[in-house]
């Protein structure tokens, strides 16, 4: 496109108005401006925004909806400009005043703006108008072709200078030019894109495309003619020479004259064509069918032609190949093995026609038009002549489904069968399995051939069918196996794999070394392998090879065998066990053959037991040996064996090395050995423990007729593993009255025997013993027998026994009973104690005799001095002579009566006293006795007053209770003198009571038991002068006679002494 | 009479205490007579100190012993000197225990028992 071919600037022609100046103006620089724009719409409304800025209005805006979007903004006003750029964009053109010009395609013209047109308007604009203003308004549709496609909006701020008519008129004036340029704008647009495409197309084409300008004479070539024709570009030339040089010179003439006449005569609309061939870049010539077309003018004058030219060169070679081919294809089918054939109908059936109706129409029409003789074999025939013309009918049956199945298919797949399958009669009416493939030959919608080869699969099929049975059988035997079975090419690649080697086995491995030996040798191995799961196999390789016996890979097959080898394992193991076990074994061992028992197998100890070597044992029996003693035994071992399978420790003696007599501890056990019965045994020689046995057994044996016989018990007891009394000699029933059983059961038992006040004292002896060190213990003790009554005495001595650490490991003792000794000890110390104490009270009793005697001596003496003084003073008062004799003779007597007294006493030791008990009146010997001592009572100013009833009779020894109750009375007379005494007599049921009181000075308590006991215990005492002698001898007389005498005293108060009689002391005889 | 020829017999025995106060009389002392220790302490209270004291030493309700304990408490009476006269033995130790100023053992010649009592009190 070039400027002179721009429209025309003006539509209208209209005469200026008041200020048409510048709408001209205006409208000359818009068409100008537009005329530099050409075809970009958006540069074409900038334009006019701002022409119209420049000489009609404010501000303008160019809205271009539709296809173009374009939007224009412009104004006086640099910061207005601004605003509307930012704010109106975004505005669809509808809101704005321009969007009632452009939905109603008329103008608007608000000369004057009211108030209340801006509060219809969007806030966007409203905005614009409270800043910038808005008076005079001015909107005016654009239009391309017929349709509006947007709209310019004017518009002056300025209240003084209002839009008017012309102004208008200048709008759309720049209105029309805009639509017009738009409208080149998009035509040239739209030829851009046709050049484009056609460009794209002439980049692509391998035609020669040629455009021939018949003015200028130039021909302008696209780049096929470098690329197809190969010419460089350099020697390209756009003439119509240079072409023309190059045309082959046989067609040139007639080509030239084809264009010639294409020029001059040919209408517009008709093609120019034409075959000839052209030189290529390099040399060749190509052969080329080139088309034209003639551009004229109005008037029909040429201006161009443009054309392209295509190399059809490979197209006739190719032709020629196809003719060759179809020499080679003649040739091919008669000699292919495969059966070729060809169907042909006439008219050809419409490939439109529903799969039905073709396949009818292929039945009424189609007939094998071709074959040869291997088709024509096929079916029973020599030659393809034969067959020719037969119907398709004869070959696929119309009524057998899988022919329909078959034609369908073919139909479905356009026309194209590949590896069909028929089954169809042959000339015997035999069925045969044949292959097909099929091509379809369609011309003009219609099928007119097919071609077809065929394969006779009958046989294959039969052959196939076995193989598959077979291969089933195959395959069944392998998946039952456990084991693997497996096959492998040359490259270890698996051929095939039951699931057990599937599971075990790695797909692909390199072949091992085995395999490589089985494939070079194509000898079968067998060996022991490991696999990655860790079992053990055995496994065989062995060649696979195929029909003309080269070896292809080799077969596997492998057999779990990790349990038989643990087994081995464990079998191997525990026979070196076994071996260690009997050959080193101590005792002497031997394996025996069953039945004649030779030997099979000696270890070392019988060996040496024996004194015969290993060859000289094996494969003889024990008993041609001689090695059993006692004939008896080897028939009761056996016995023994055949019964239960074994003996266990059988006491046996056997000959020896050198004719030696062993005792052995003999075991024997049935067992299968290698297949064999077999007997298993041990011997362990016990010879030196017997001997020891022996010994000790005698040992023992004098030792139990030692103990067995003395008196003393013989005891031993241990400490280990418990303490217990591991011997007790049977002495121990006398001492202990239990038996030996008895204490040995139970430790306890002994201690328990011990006297409970004795035991702990001989316990912790016993325990001190065992950890103080000591070697010895010795302690006597108290027992108490079973009967609980019997005690005996036991003096027990015993010896401690250490071990090799020192710890006590035995202990012996002796046991005595001492019960004799020691009651007789207890009898003697008693005796002497009784000695003693005799003597004791024999001093004491000469002490107080002497004492006692002095008392009435002094007063003897006293009396006669002091009578031989009175004699010498008064030699003639004889009263007074008289009374002193009289005193000396109460002296003399109260001395008798004292020794008397003490001789008494001195019989009187406990246990000497003898009554002669009989019938007594204690009433009389009482008042008796108050008659005799009337005169001493009266002396010492004593009244006696005696109550007591007519008669006491009792049993009674008479001169002993008088002499008893004549003391008493004495010392009542004597310690109450000067006061009345009283003597009361009392009896009840059992005895009889009589009271002594007086009224003296009295008796302590302390003294009262003082008095009593003086002689029971050698106690000395300040107070029994005269006093407690009588009371002493009446005390063991009323004692003796089974009674009791008490005192009740208070010193001050005199003394009532109360004597208690049984009436019958034969009841309570004295002690003996 | 005066009571320097004071005597205090103590003696439990009737018949001696009896013959030796006549005994003494004729002699011409004074004679108290004290049938035991009780008696005895009795007769110290009731009038002027005797010169002597004649002991027996065995007595029913206080003894001798107790007697002379009593006795040596008393300042007015533990100047008196006593004379053991005990039928029993070992009399230097009981007249050394006792602070006895003299001991005679029953029964005492009449003229020993006077020349021993003469030490203690002039003969009337």
């Amino acid at each position: 496109m070039n400027e002179s071919q721009a429209p025309p600037l003006l539509a209208h022609d209209r005469p200026p108005g008041p200020g048409a100046a510048s709408p001209l103006r205006m409208i000359a620089g818009l068409a100008r401006a537009v005329a530099q724009a050409r075809t970009d719409p958006q540069a074409i409304a900038e334009i006019a925004a701002r022409t119209l800025v420049q000489e009609l209005a404010d501000g303008c805006v160019v809205r271009l909806a539709a296809r173009f979007q374009v939007r224009a903004f412009a104004h006086r006003d640099l910061a207005a400009e601004e605003f509307l750029r930012d704010a109106l964009p975004s505005v669809p053109i509808g809101r704005l005043p321009a969007g009632d010009v452009l939905a109603t395609g008329r103008p608007l013209l608000l000369a004057r703006v009211p108030p209340e047109y801006v509060d219809t308007l969007c806030p966007e604009a409203r905005a614009y108008v409270r800043v910038f203003s808005l008076r005079s308004l001015l909107a005016v549709p654009v239009r391309c072709g017929a349709a509006v496609v947007g709209a310019i909006t004017a518009w002056r701020d300025r209240a003084e200078d209002p839009f008017g008519e012309d102004d208008v008129n200048a709008l759309h004036v720049c209105s029309e030019h805009v639509g017009l340029a738009l409208e080149h704008a998009d035509a040239f647009q739209a030829l851009r894109v046709r050049e484009a495409r056609f460009e794209l197309a002439a980049r692509a084409t391998e035609d020669v495309l040629w455009d021939w300008d018949l003015a200028t004479g130039a021909i302008t070539w696209n780049e096929a003619v470098r690329t197809t024709l190969r010419w460089p570009e350099d020697q390209v030339d756009g003439s119509l020479d240079w072409w023309t040089a190059h045309v082959h010179d046989d067609d040139r003439e007639r080509v030239l004259a084809g264009l010639d006449r294409a020029i001059r005569d040919n209408p517009a609309g008709v093609r120019w064509q034409d075959e000839y061939r052209f030189r290529r870049g390099d040399g060749s010539f190509a052969r080329i069918v080139d088309r034209g077309y003639v551009l004229r003018v109005d008037g029909g004058r040429p201006v161009r032609f443009v054309g392209s030219m295509q190399d059809i060169s490979d197209r006739v070679e190719i032709t020629r190949r196809l003719a060759e081919r179809e020499e080679s294809y003649r040739a091919f089918i008669a000699t292919s093995s495969e059966g070729i054939w060809c169907f042909a109908g006439d008219p050809g059936v419409p490939i439109d026609l529903p799969p039905d109706a073709q396949i009818a129409a292929f039945y009424a029409r189609a007939t094998l038009v071709e074959c040869n003789d291997v088709t024509a074999r096929m079916y029973g025939y020599e030659r393809a002549d034969q067959l020719l013309g037969a119907p398709l009918a004869q070959f696929l049956p119309p009524d057998d489904p899988r022919s329909q199945s078959l034609l369908r298919g073919f139909i479905a797949h356009g026309y194209r069968l590949v590896d069909g399958e028929s089954t169809e009669r042959d000339r015997h009416g035999r069925e045969r399995l044949l292959l097909n493939n099929i091509v379809g030959v369609v011309v003009d919608g219609r099928l007119v051939r097919a071609w077809g080869t065929q394969r006779d699969l009958t046989e294959l099929r039969r052959r196939e069918a076995d193989e598959g049975r077979t291969r089933a059988l195959l395959t069944a035997v392998c998946d039952a196996t456990p084991d693997l079975v497996f096959a492998r090419d040359q490259a270890g690649a698996l051929l095939f794999a039951n699931p057990a080697a599937r599971r075990a086995l790695a797909r692909e491995h390199a072949p091992s070394a085995e395999d490589r030996r089985v494939l070079a040798t194509g000898e079968t191995l067998m060996l022991e392998e490991t696999y990655p799961d860790g079992r053990v196999y055995l496994s065989t390789r062995s060649p696979f090879r195929d029909p003309a016996g080269r070896v292809l890979g080799v077969v596997g097959t492998a057999t779990d065998i990790t349990e038989r080898k643990r087994a081995e394992q464990a079998l191997r193991e525990s026979q070196q066990l076994f071996s260690r076990a009997f050959g080193k074994n101590p005792n002497a061992m031997s394996l025996n053959a069953l039945p004649a028992c030779e030997f099979i197998d000696v270890n070392e100890a019988l060996v040496r037991a024996t004194g015969l070597s290993r060859e000289q044992l094996l494969g003889r029996t024990p008993f041609e040996l001689g090695i059993f003693l006692d004939p008896d035994d080897p028939p009761r071992l056996a016995a023994a064996l055949r019964r239960t399978g074994s003996v266990r420790d059988a006491e046996l003696r056997l000959r020896g090395a050198g004719g030696e007599i062993h005792t052995v501890v003999w075991s024997a056990e049935i067992l299968e050995y290698q297949g064999r019965r077999c007997v298993l045994t041990a011997a362990t020689n016990i010879t030196d423990r017997k001997r020891a046995e022996e010994a000790l057994h005698d040992s023992e044996e004098r030792f139990r007729q030692i103990a067995d016989n003395i008196e003393q018990v013989f005891w031993l007891t241990e400490f280990h593993p418990t303490e217990r009394i591991a011997y007790v000699s049977p002495a121990c029933v006398r001492a202990w009255g239990r038996t030996p059983a008895e204490l040995q059961a139970d430790a306890r038992v002994w201690l328990a025997a011990i006297h409970p006040d004795d035991r702990p004292v001989v316990e912790q002896g016993f325990v001190a013993w065992l950890t103080d060190g000591a070697d010895t213990w010795e302690h006597e003790y108290r027992i108490v027998h079973p009967d609980g009554r019997t005690v005996r005495w036991i003096h027990d001595r015993g010896a401690l026994i250490r071990d090799a650490r020192g710890r006590p490991w035995r202990a012996a003792g002796i046991a005595e009973d001492i019960t004799e000794r020691r009651l007789a000890e207890h009898e003697r110390e008693r005796l002497v104690a009784d000695l003693r104490a005799a003597v004791a009270v024999r001093d004491d009793f000469l002490a107080l005799a002497s004492h006692e005697l002095r008392t009435p001596l002094a007063a003897l003496d006293f009396h006669l001095e002091h009578l031989a003084r009175l004699v010498a003073r008064h030699p003639a008062d004889p009263r007074a002579l008289a009374d002193k004799v009289a005193g000396a003779v109460r002296q003399v007597d109260r001395l008798t009566g004292l020794v008397d007294s003490l001789l008494d006493v001195g019989q009187m030791s406990p246990g000497r006293l003898r009554l002669d008990l009989a019938d007594t009146d204690l009433a009389a010997l009482v008042r008796d006795l108050a008659a005799r001592l009337d005169d001493d009572a009266r002396r010492a100013g004593c009244q006696l007053r005696v109550d007591a009833p007519p008669a006491l009779p009792g049993r009674w020894d008479r001169r002993r209770l008088d002499q008893a109750l004549g003391h008493m009375l004495a010392n009542a007379l004597k310690y109450g003198a000067g006061h009345p005494v009283d003597l009361r007599l009392r009896a009840d049921a059992r005895a009889a009571v009589l009271e002594i009181e007086d009224h003296g000075i009295g008796i302590a308590e302390a003294d009262v038991r003082r008095i009593f006991a003086r002689f029971e215990r050698a106690v000395p005492s300040t107070h029994y002068g005269g006093f407690g002698l009588g009371l002493y001898i009446a005390n063991r007389i009323v004692e003796a006679h089974g009674g009791a005498i008490d005192v009740t005293s208070r010193p001050g108060q005199g003394a009532t002494f109360r004597v208690r009689l049984p009436l019958d002391p034969a009841q309570h005889q004295p002690e003996a | 009479m005066h009571a320097a020829h004071t005597i205090l017999i103590v003696e439990d025995d009737r018949d001696i205490r009896d013959v030796l106060a006549e005994i003494l009389a004729d002699e011409g002392y004074h004679v108290l007579l004290a049938g035991d220790g009780c008696e005895g302490l009795d007769r110290l209270r009731e009038g002027p100190a005797p010169a002597l004291i004649l002991l027996d030493l065995m007595m029913p309700r206080m003894d001798g012993f107790q007697f002379r304990e009593e006795q040596l408490k008393h300042i007015d009476w533990r100047e008196i000197p006593i004379v053991l006269l005990t039928a029993g033995g070992d009399l230097p130790d009981k007249a050394r225990r006792l602070e006895a100023a003299d001991a005679l053992r029953k029964p005492v010649k009449i003229d020993a028992l006077l020349g021993m009592i003469a030490r203690f009190l002039p003969r009337p």
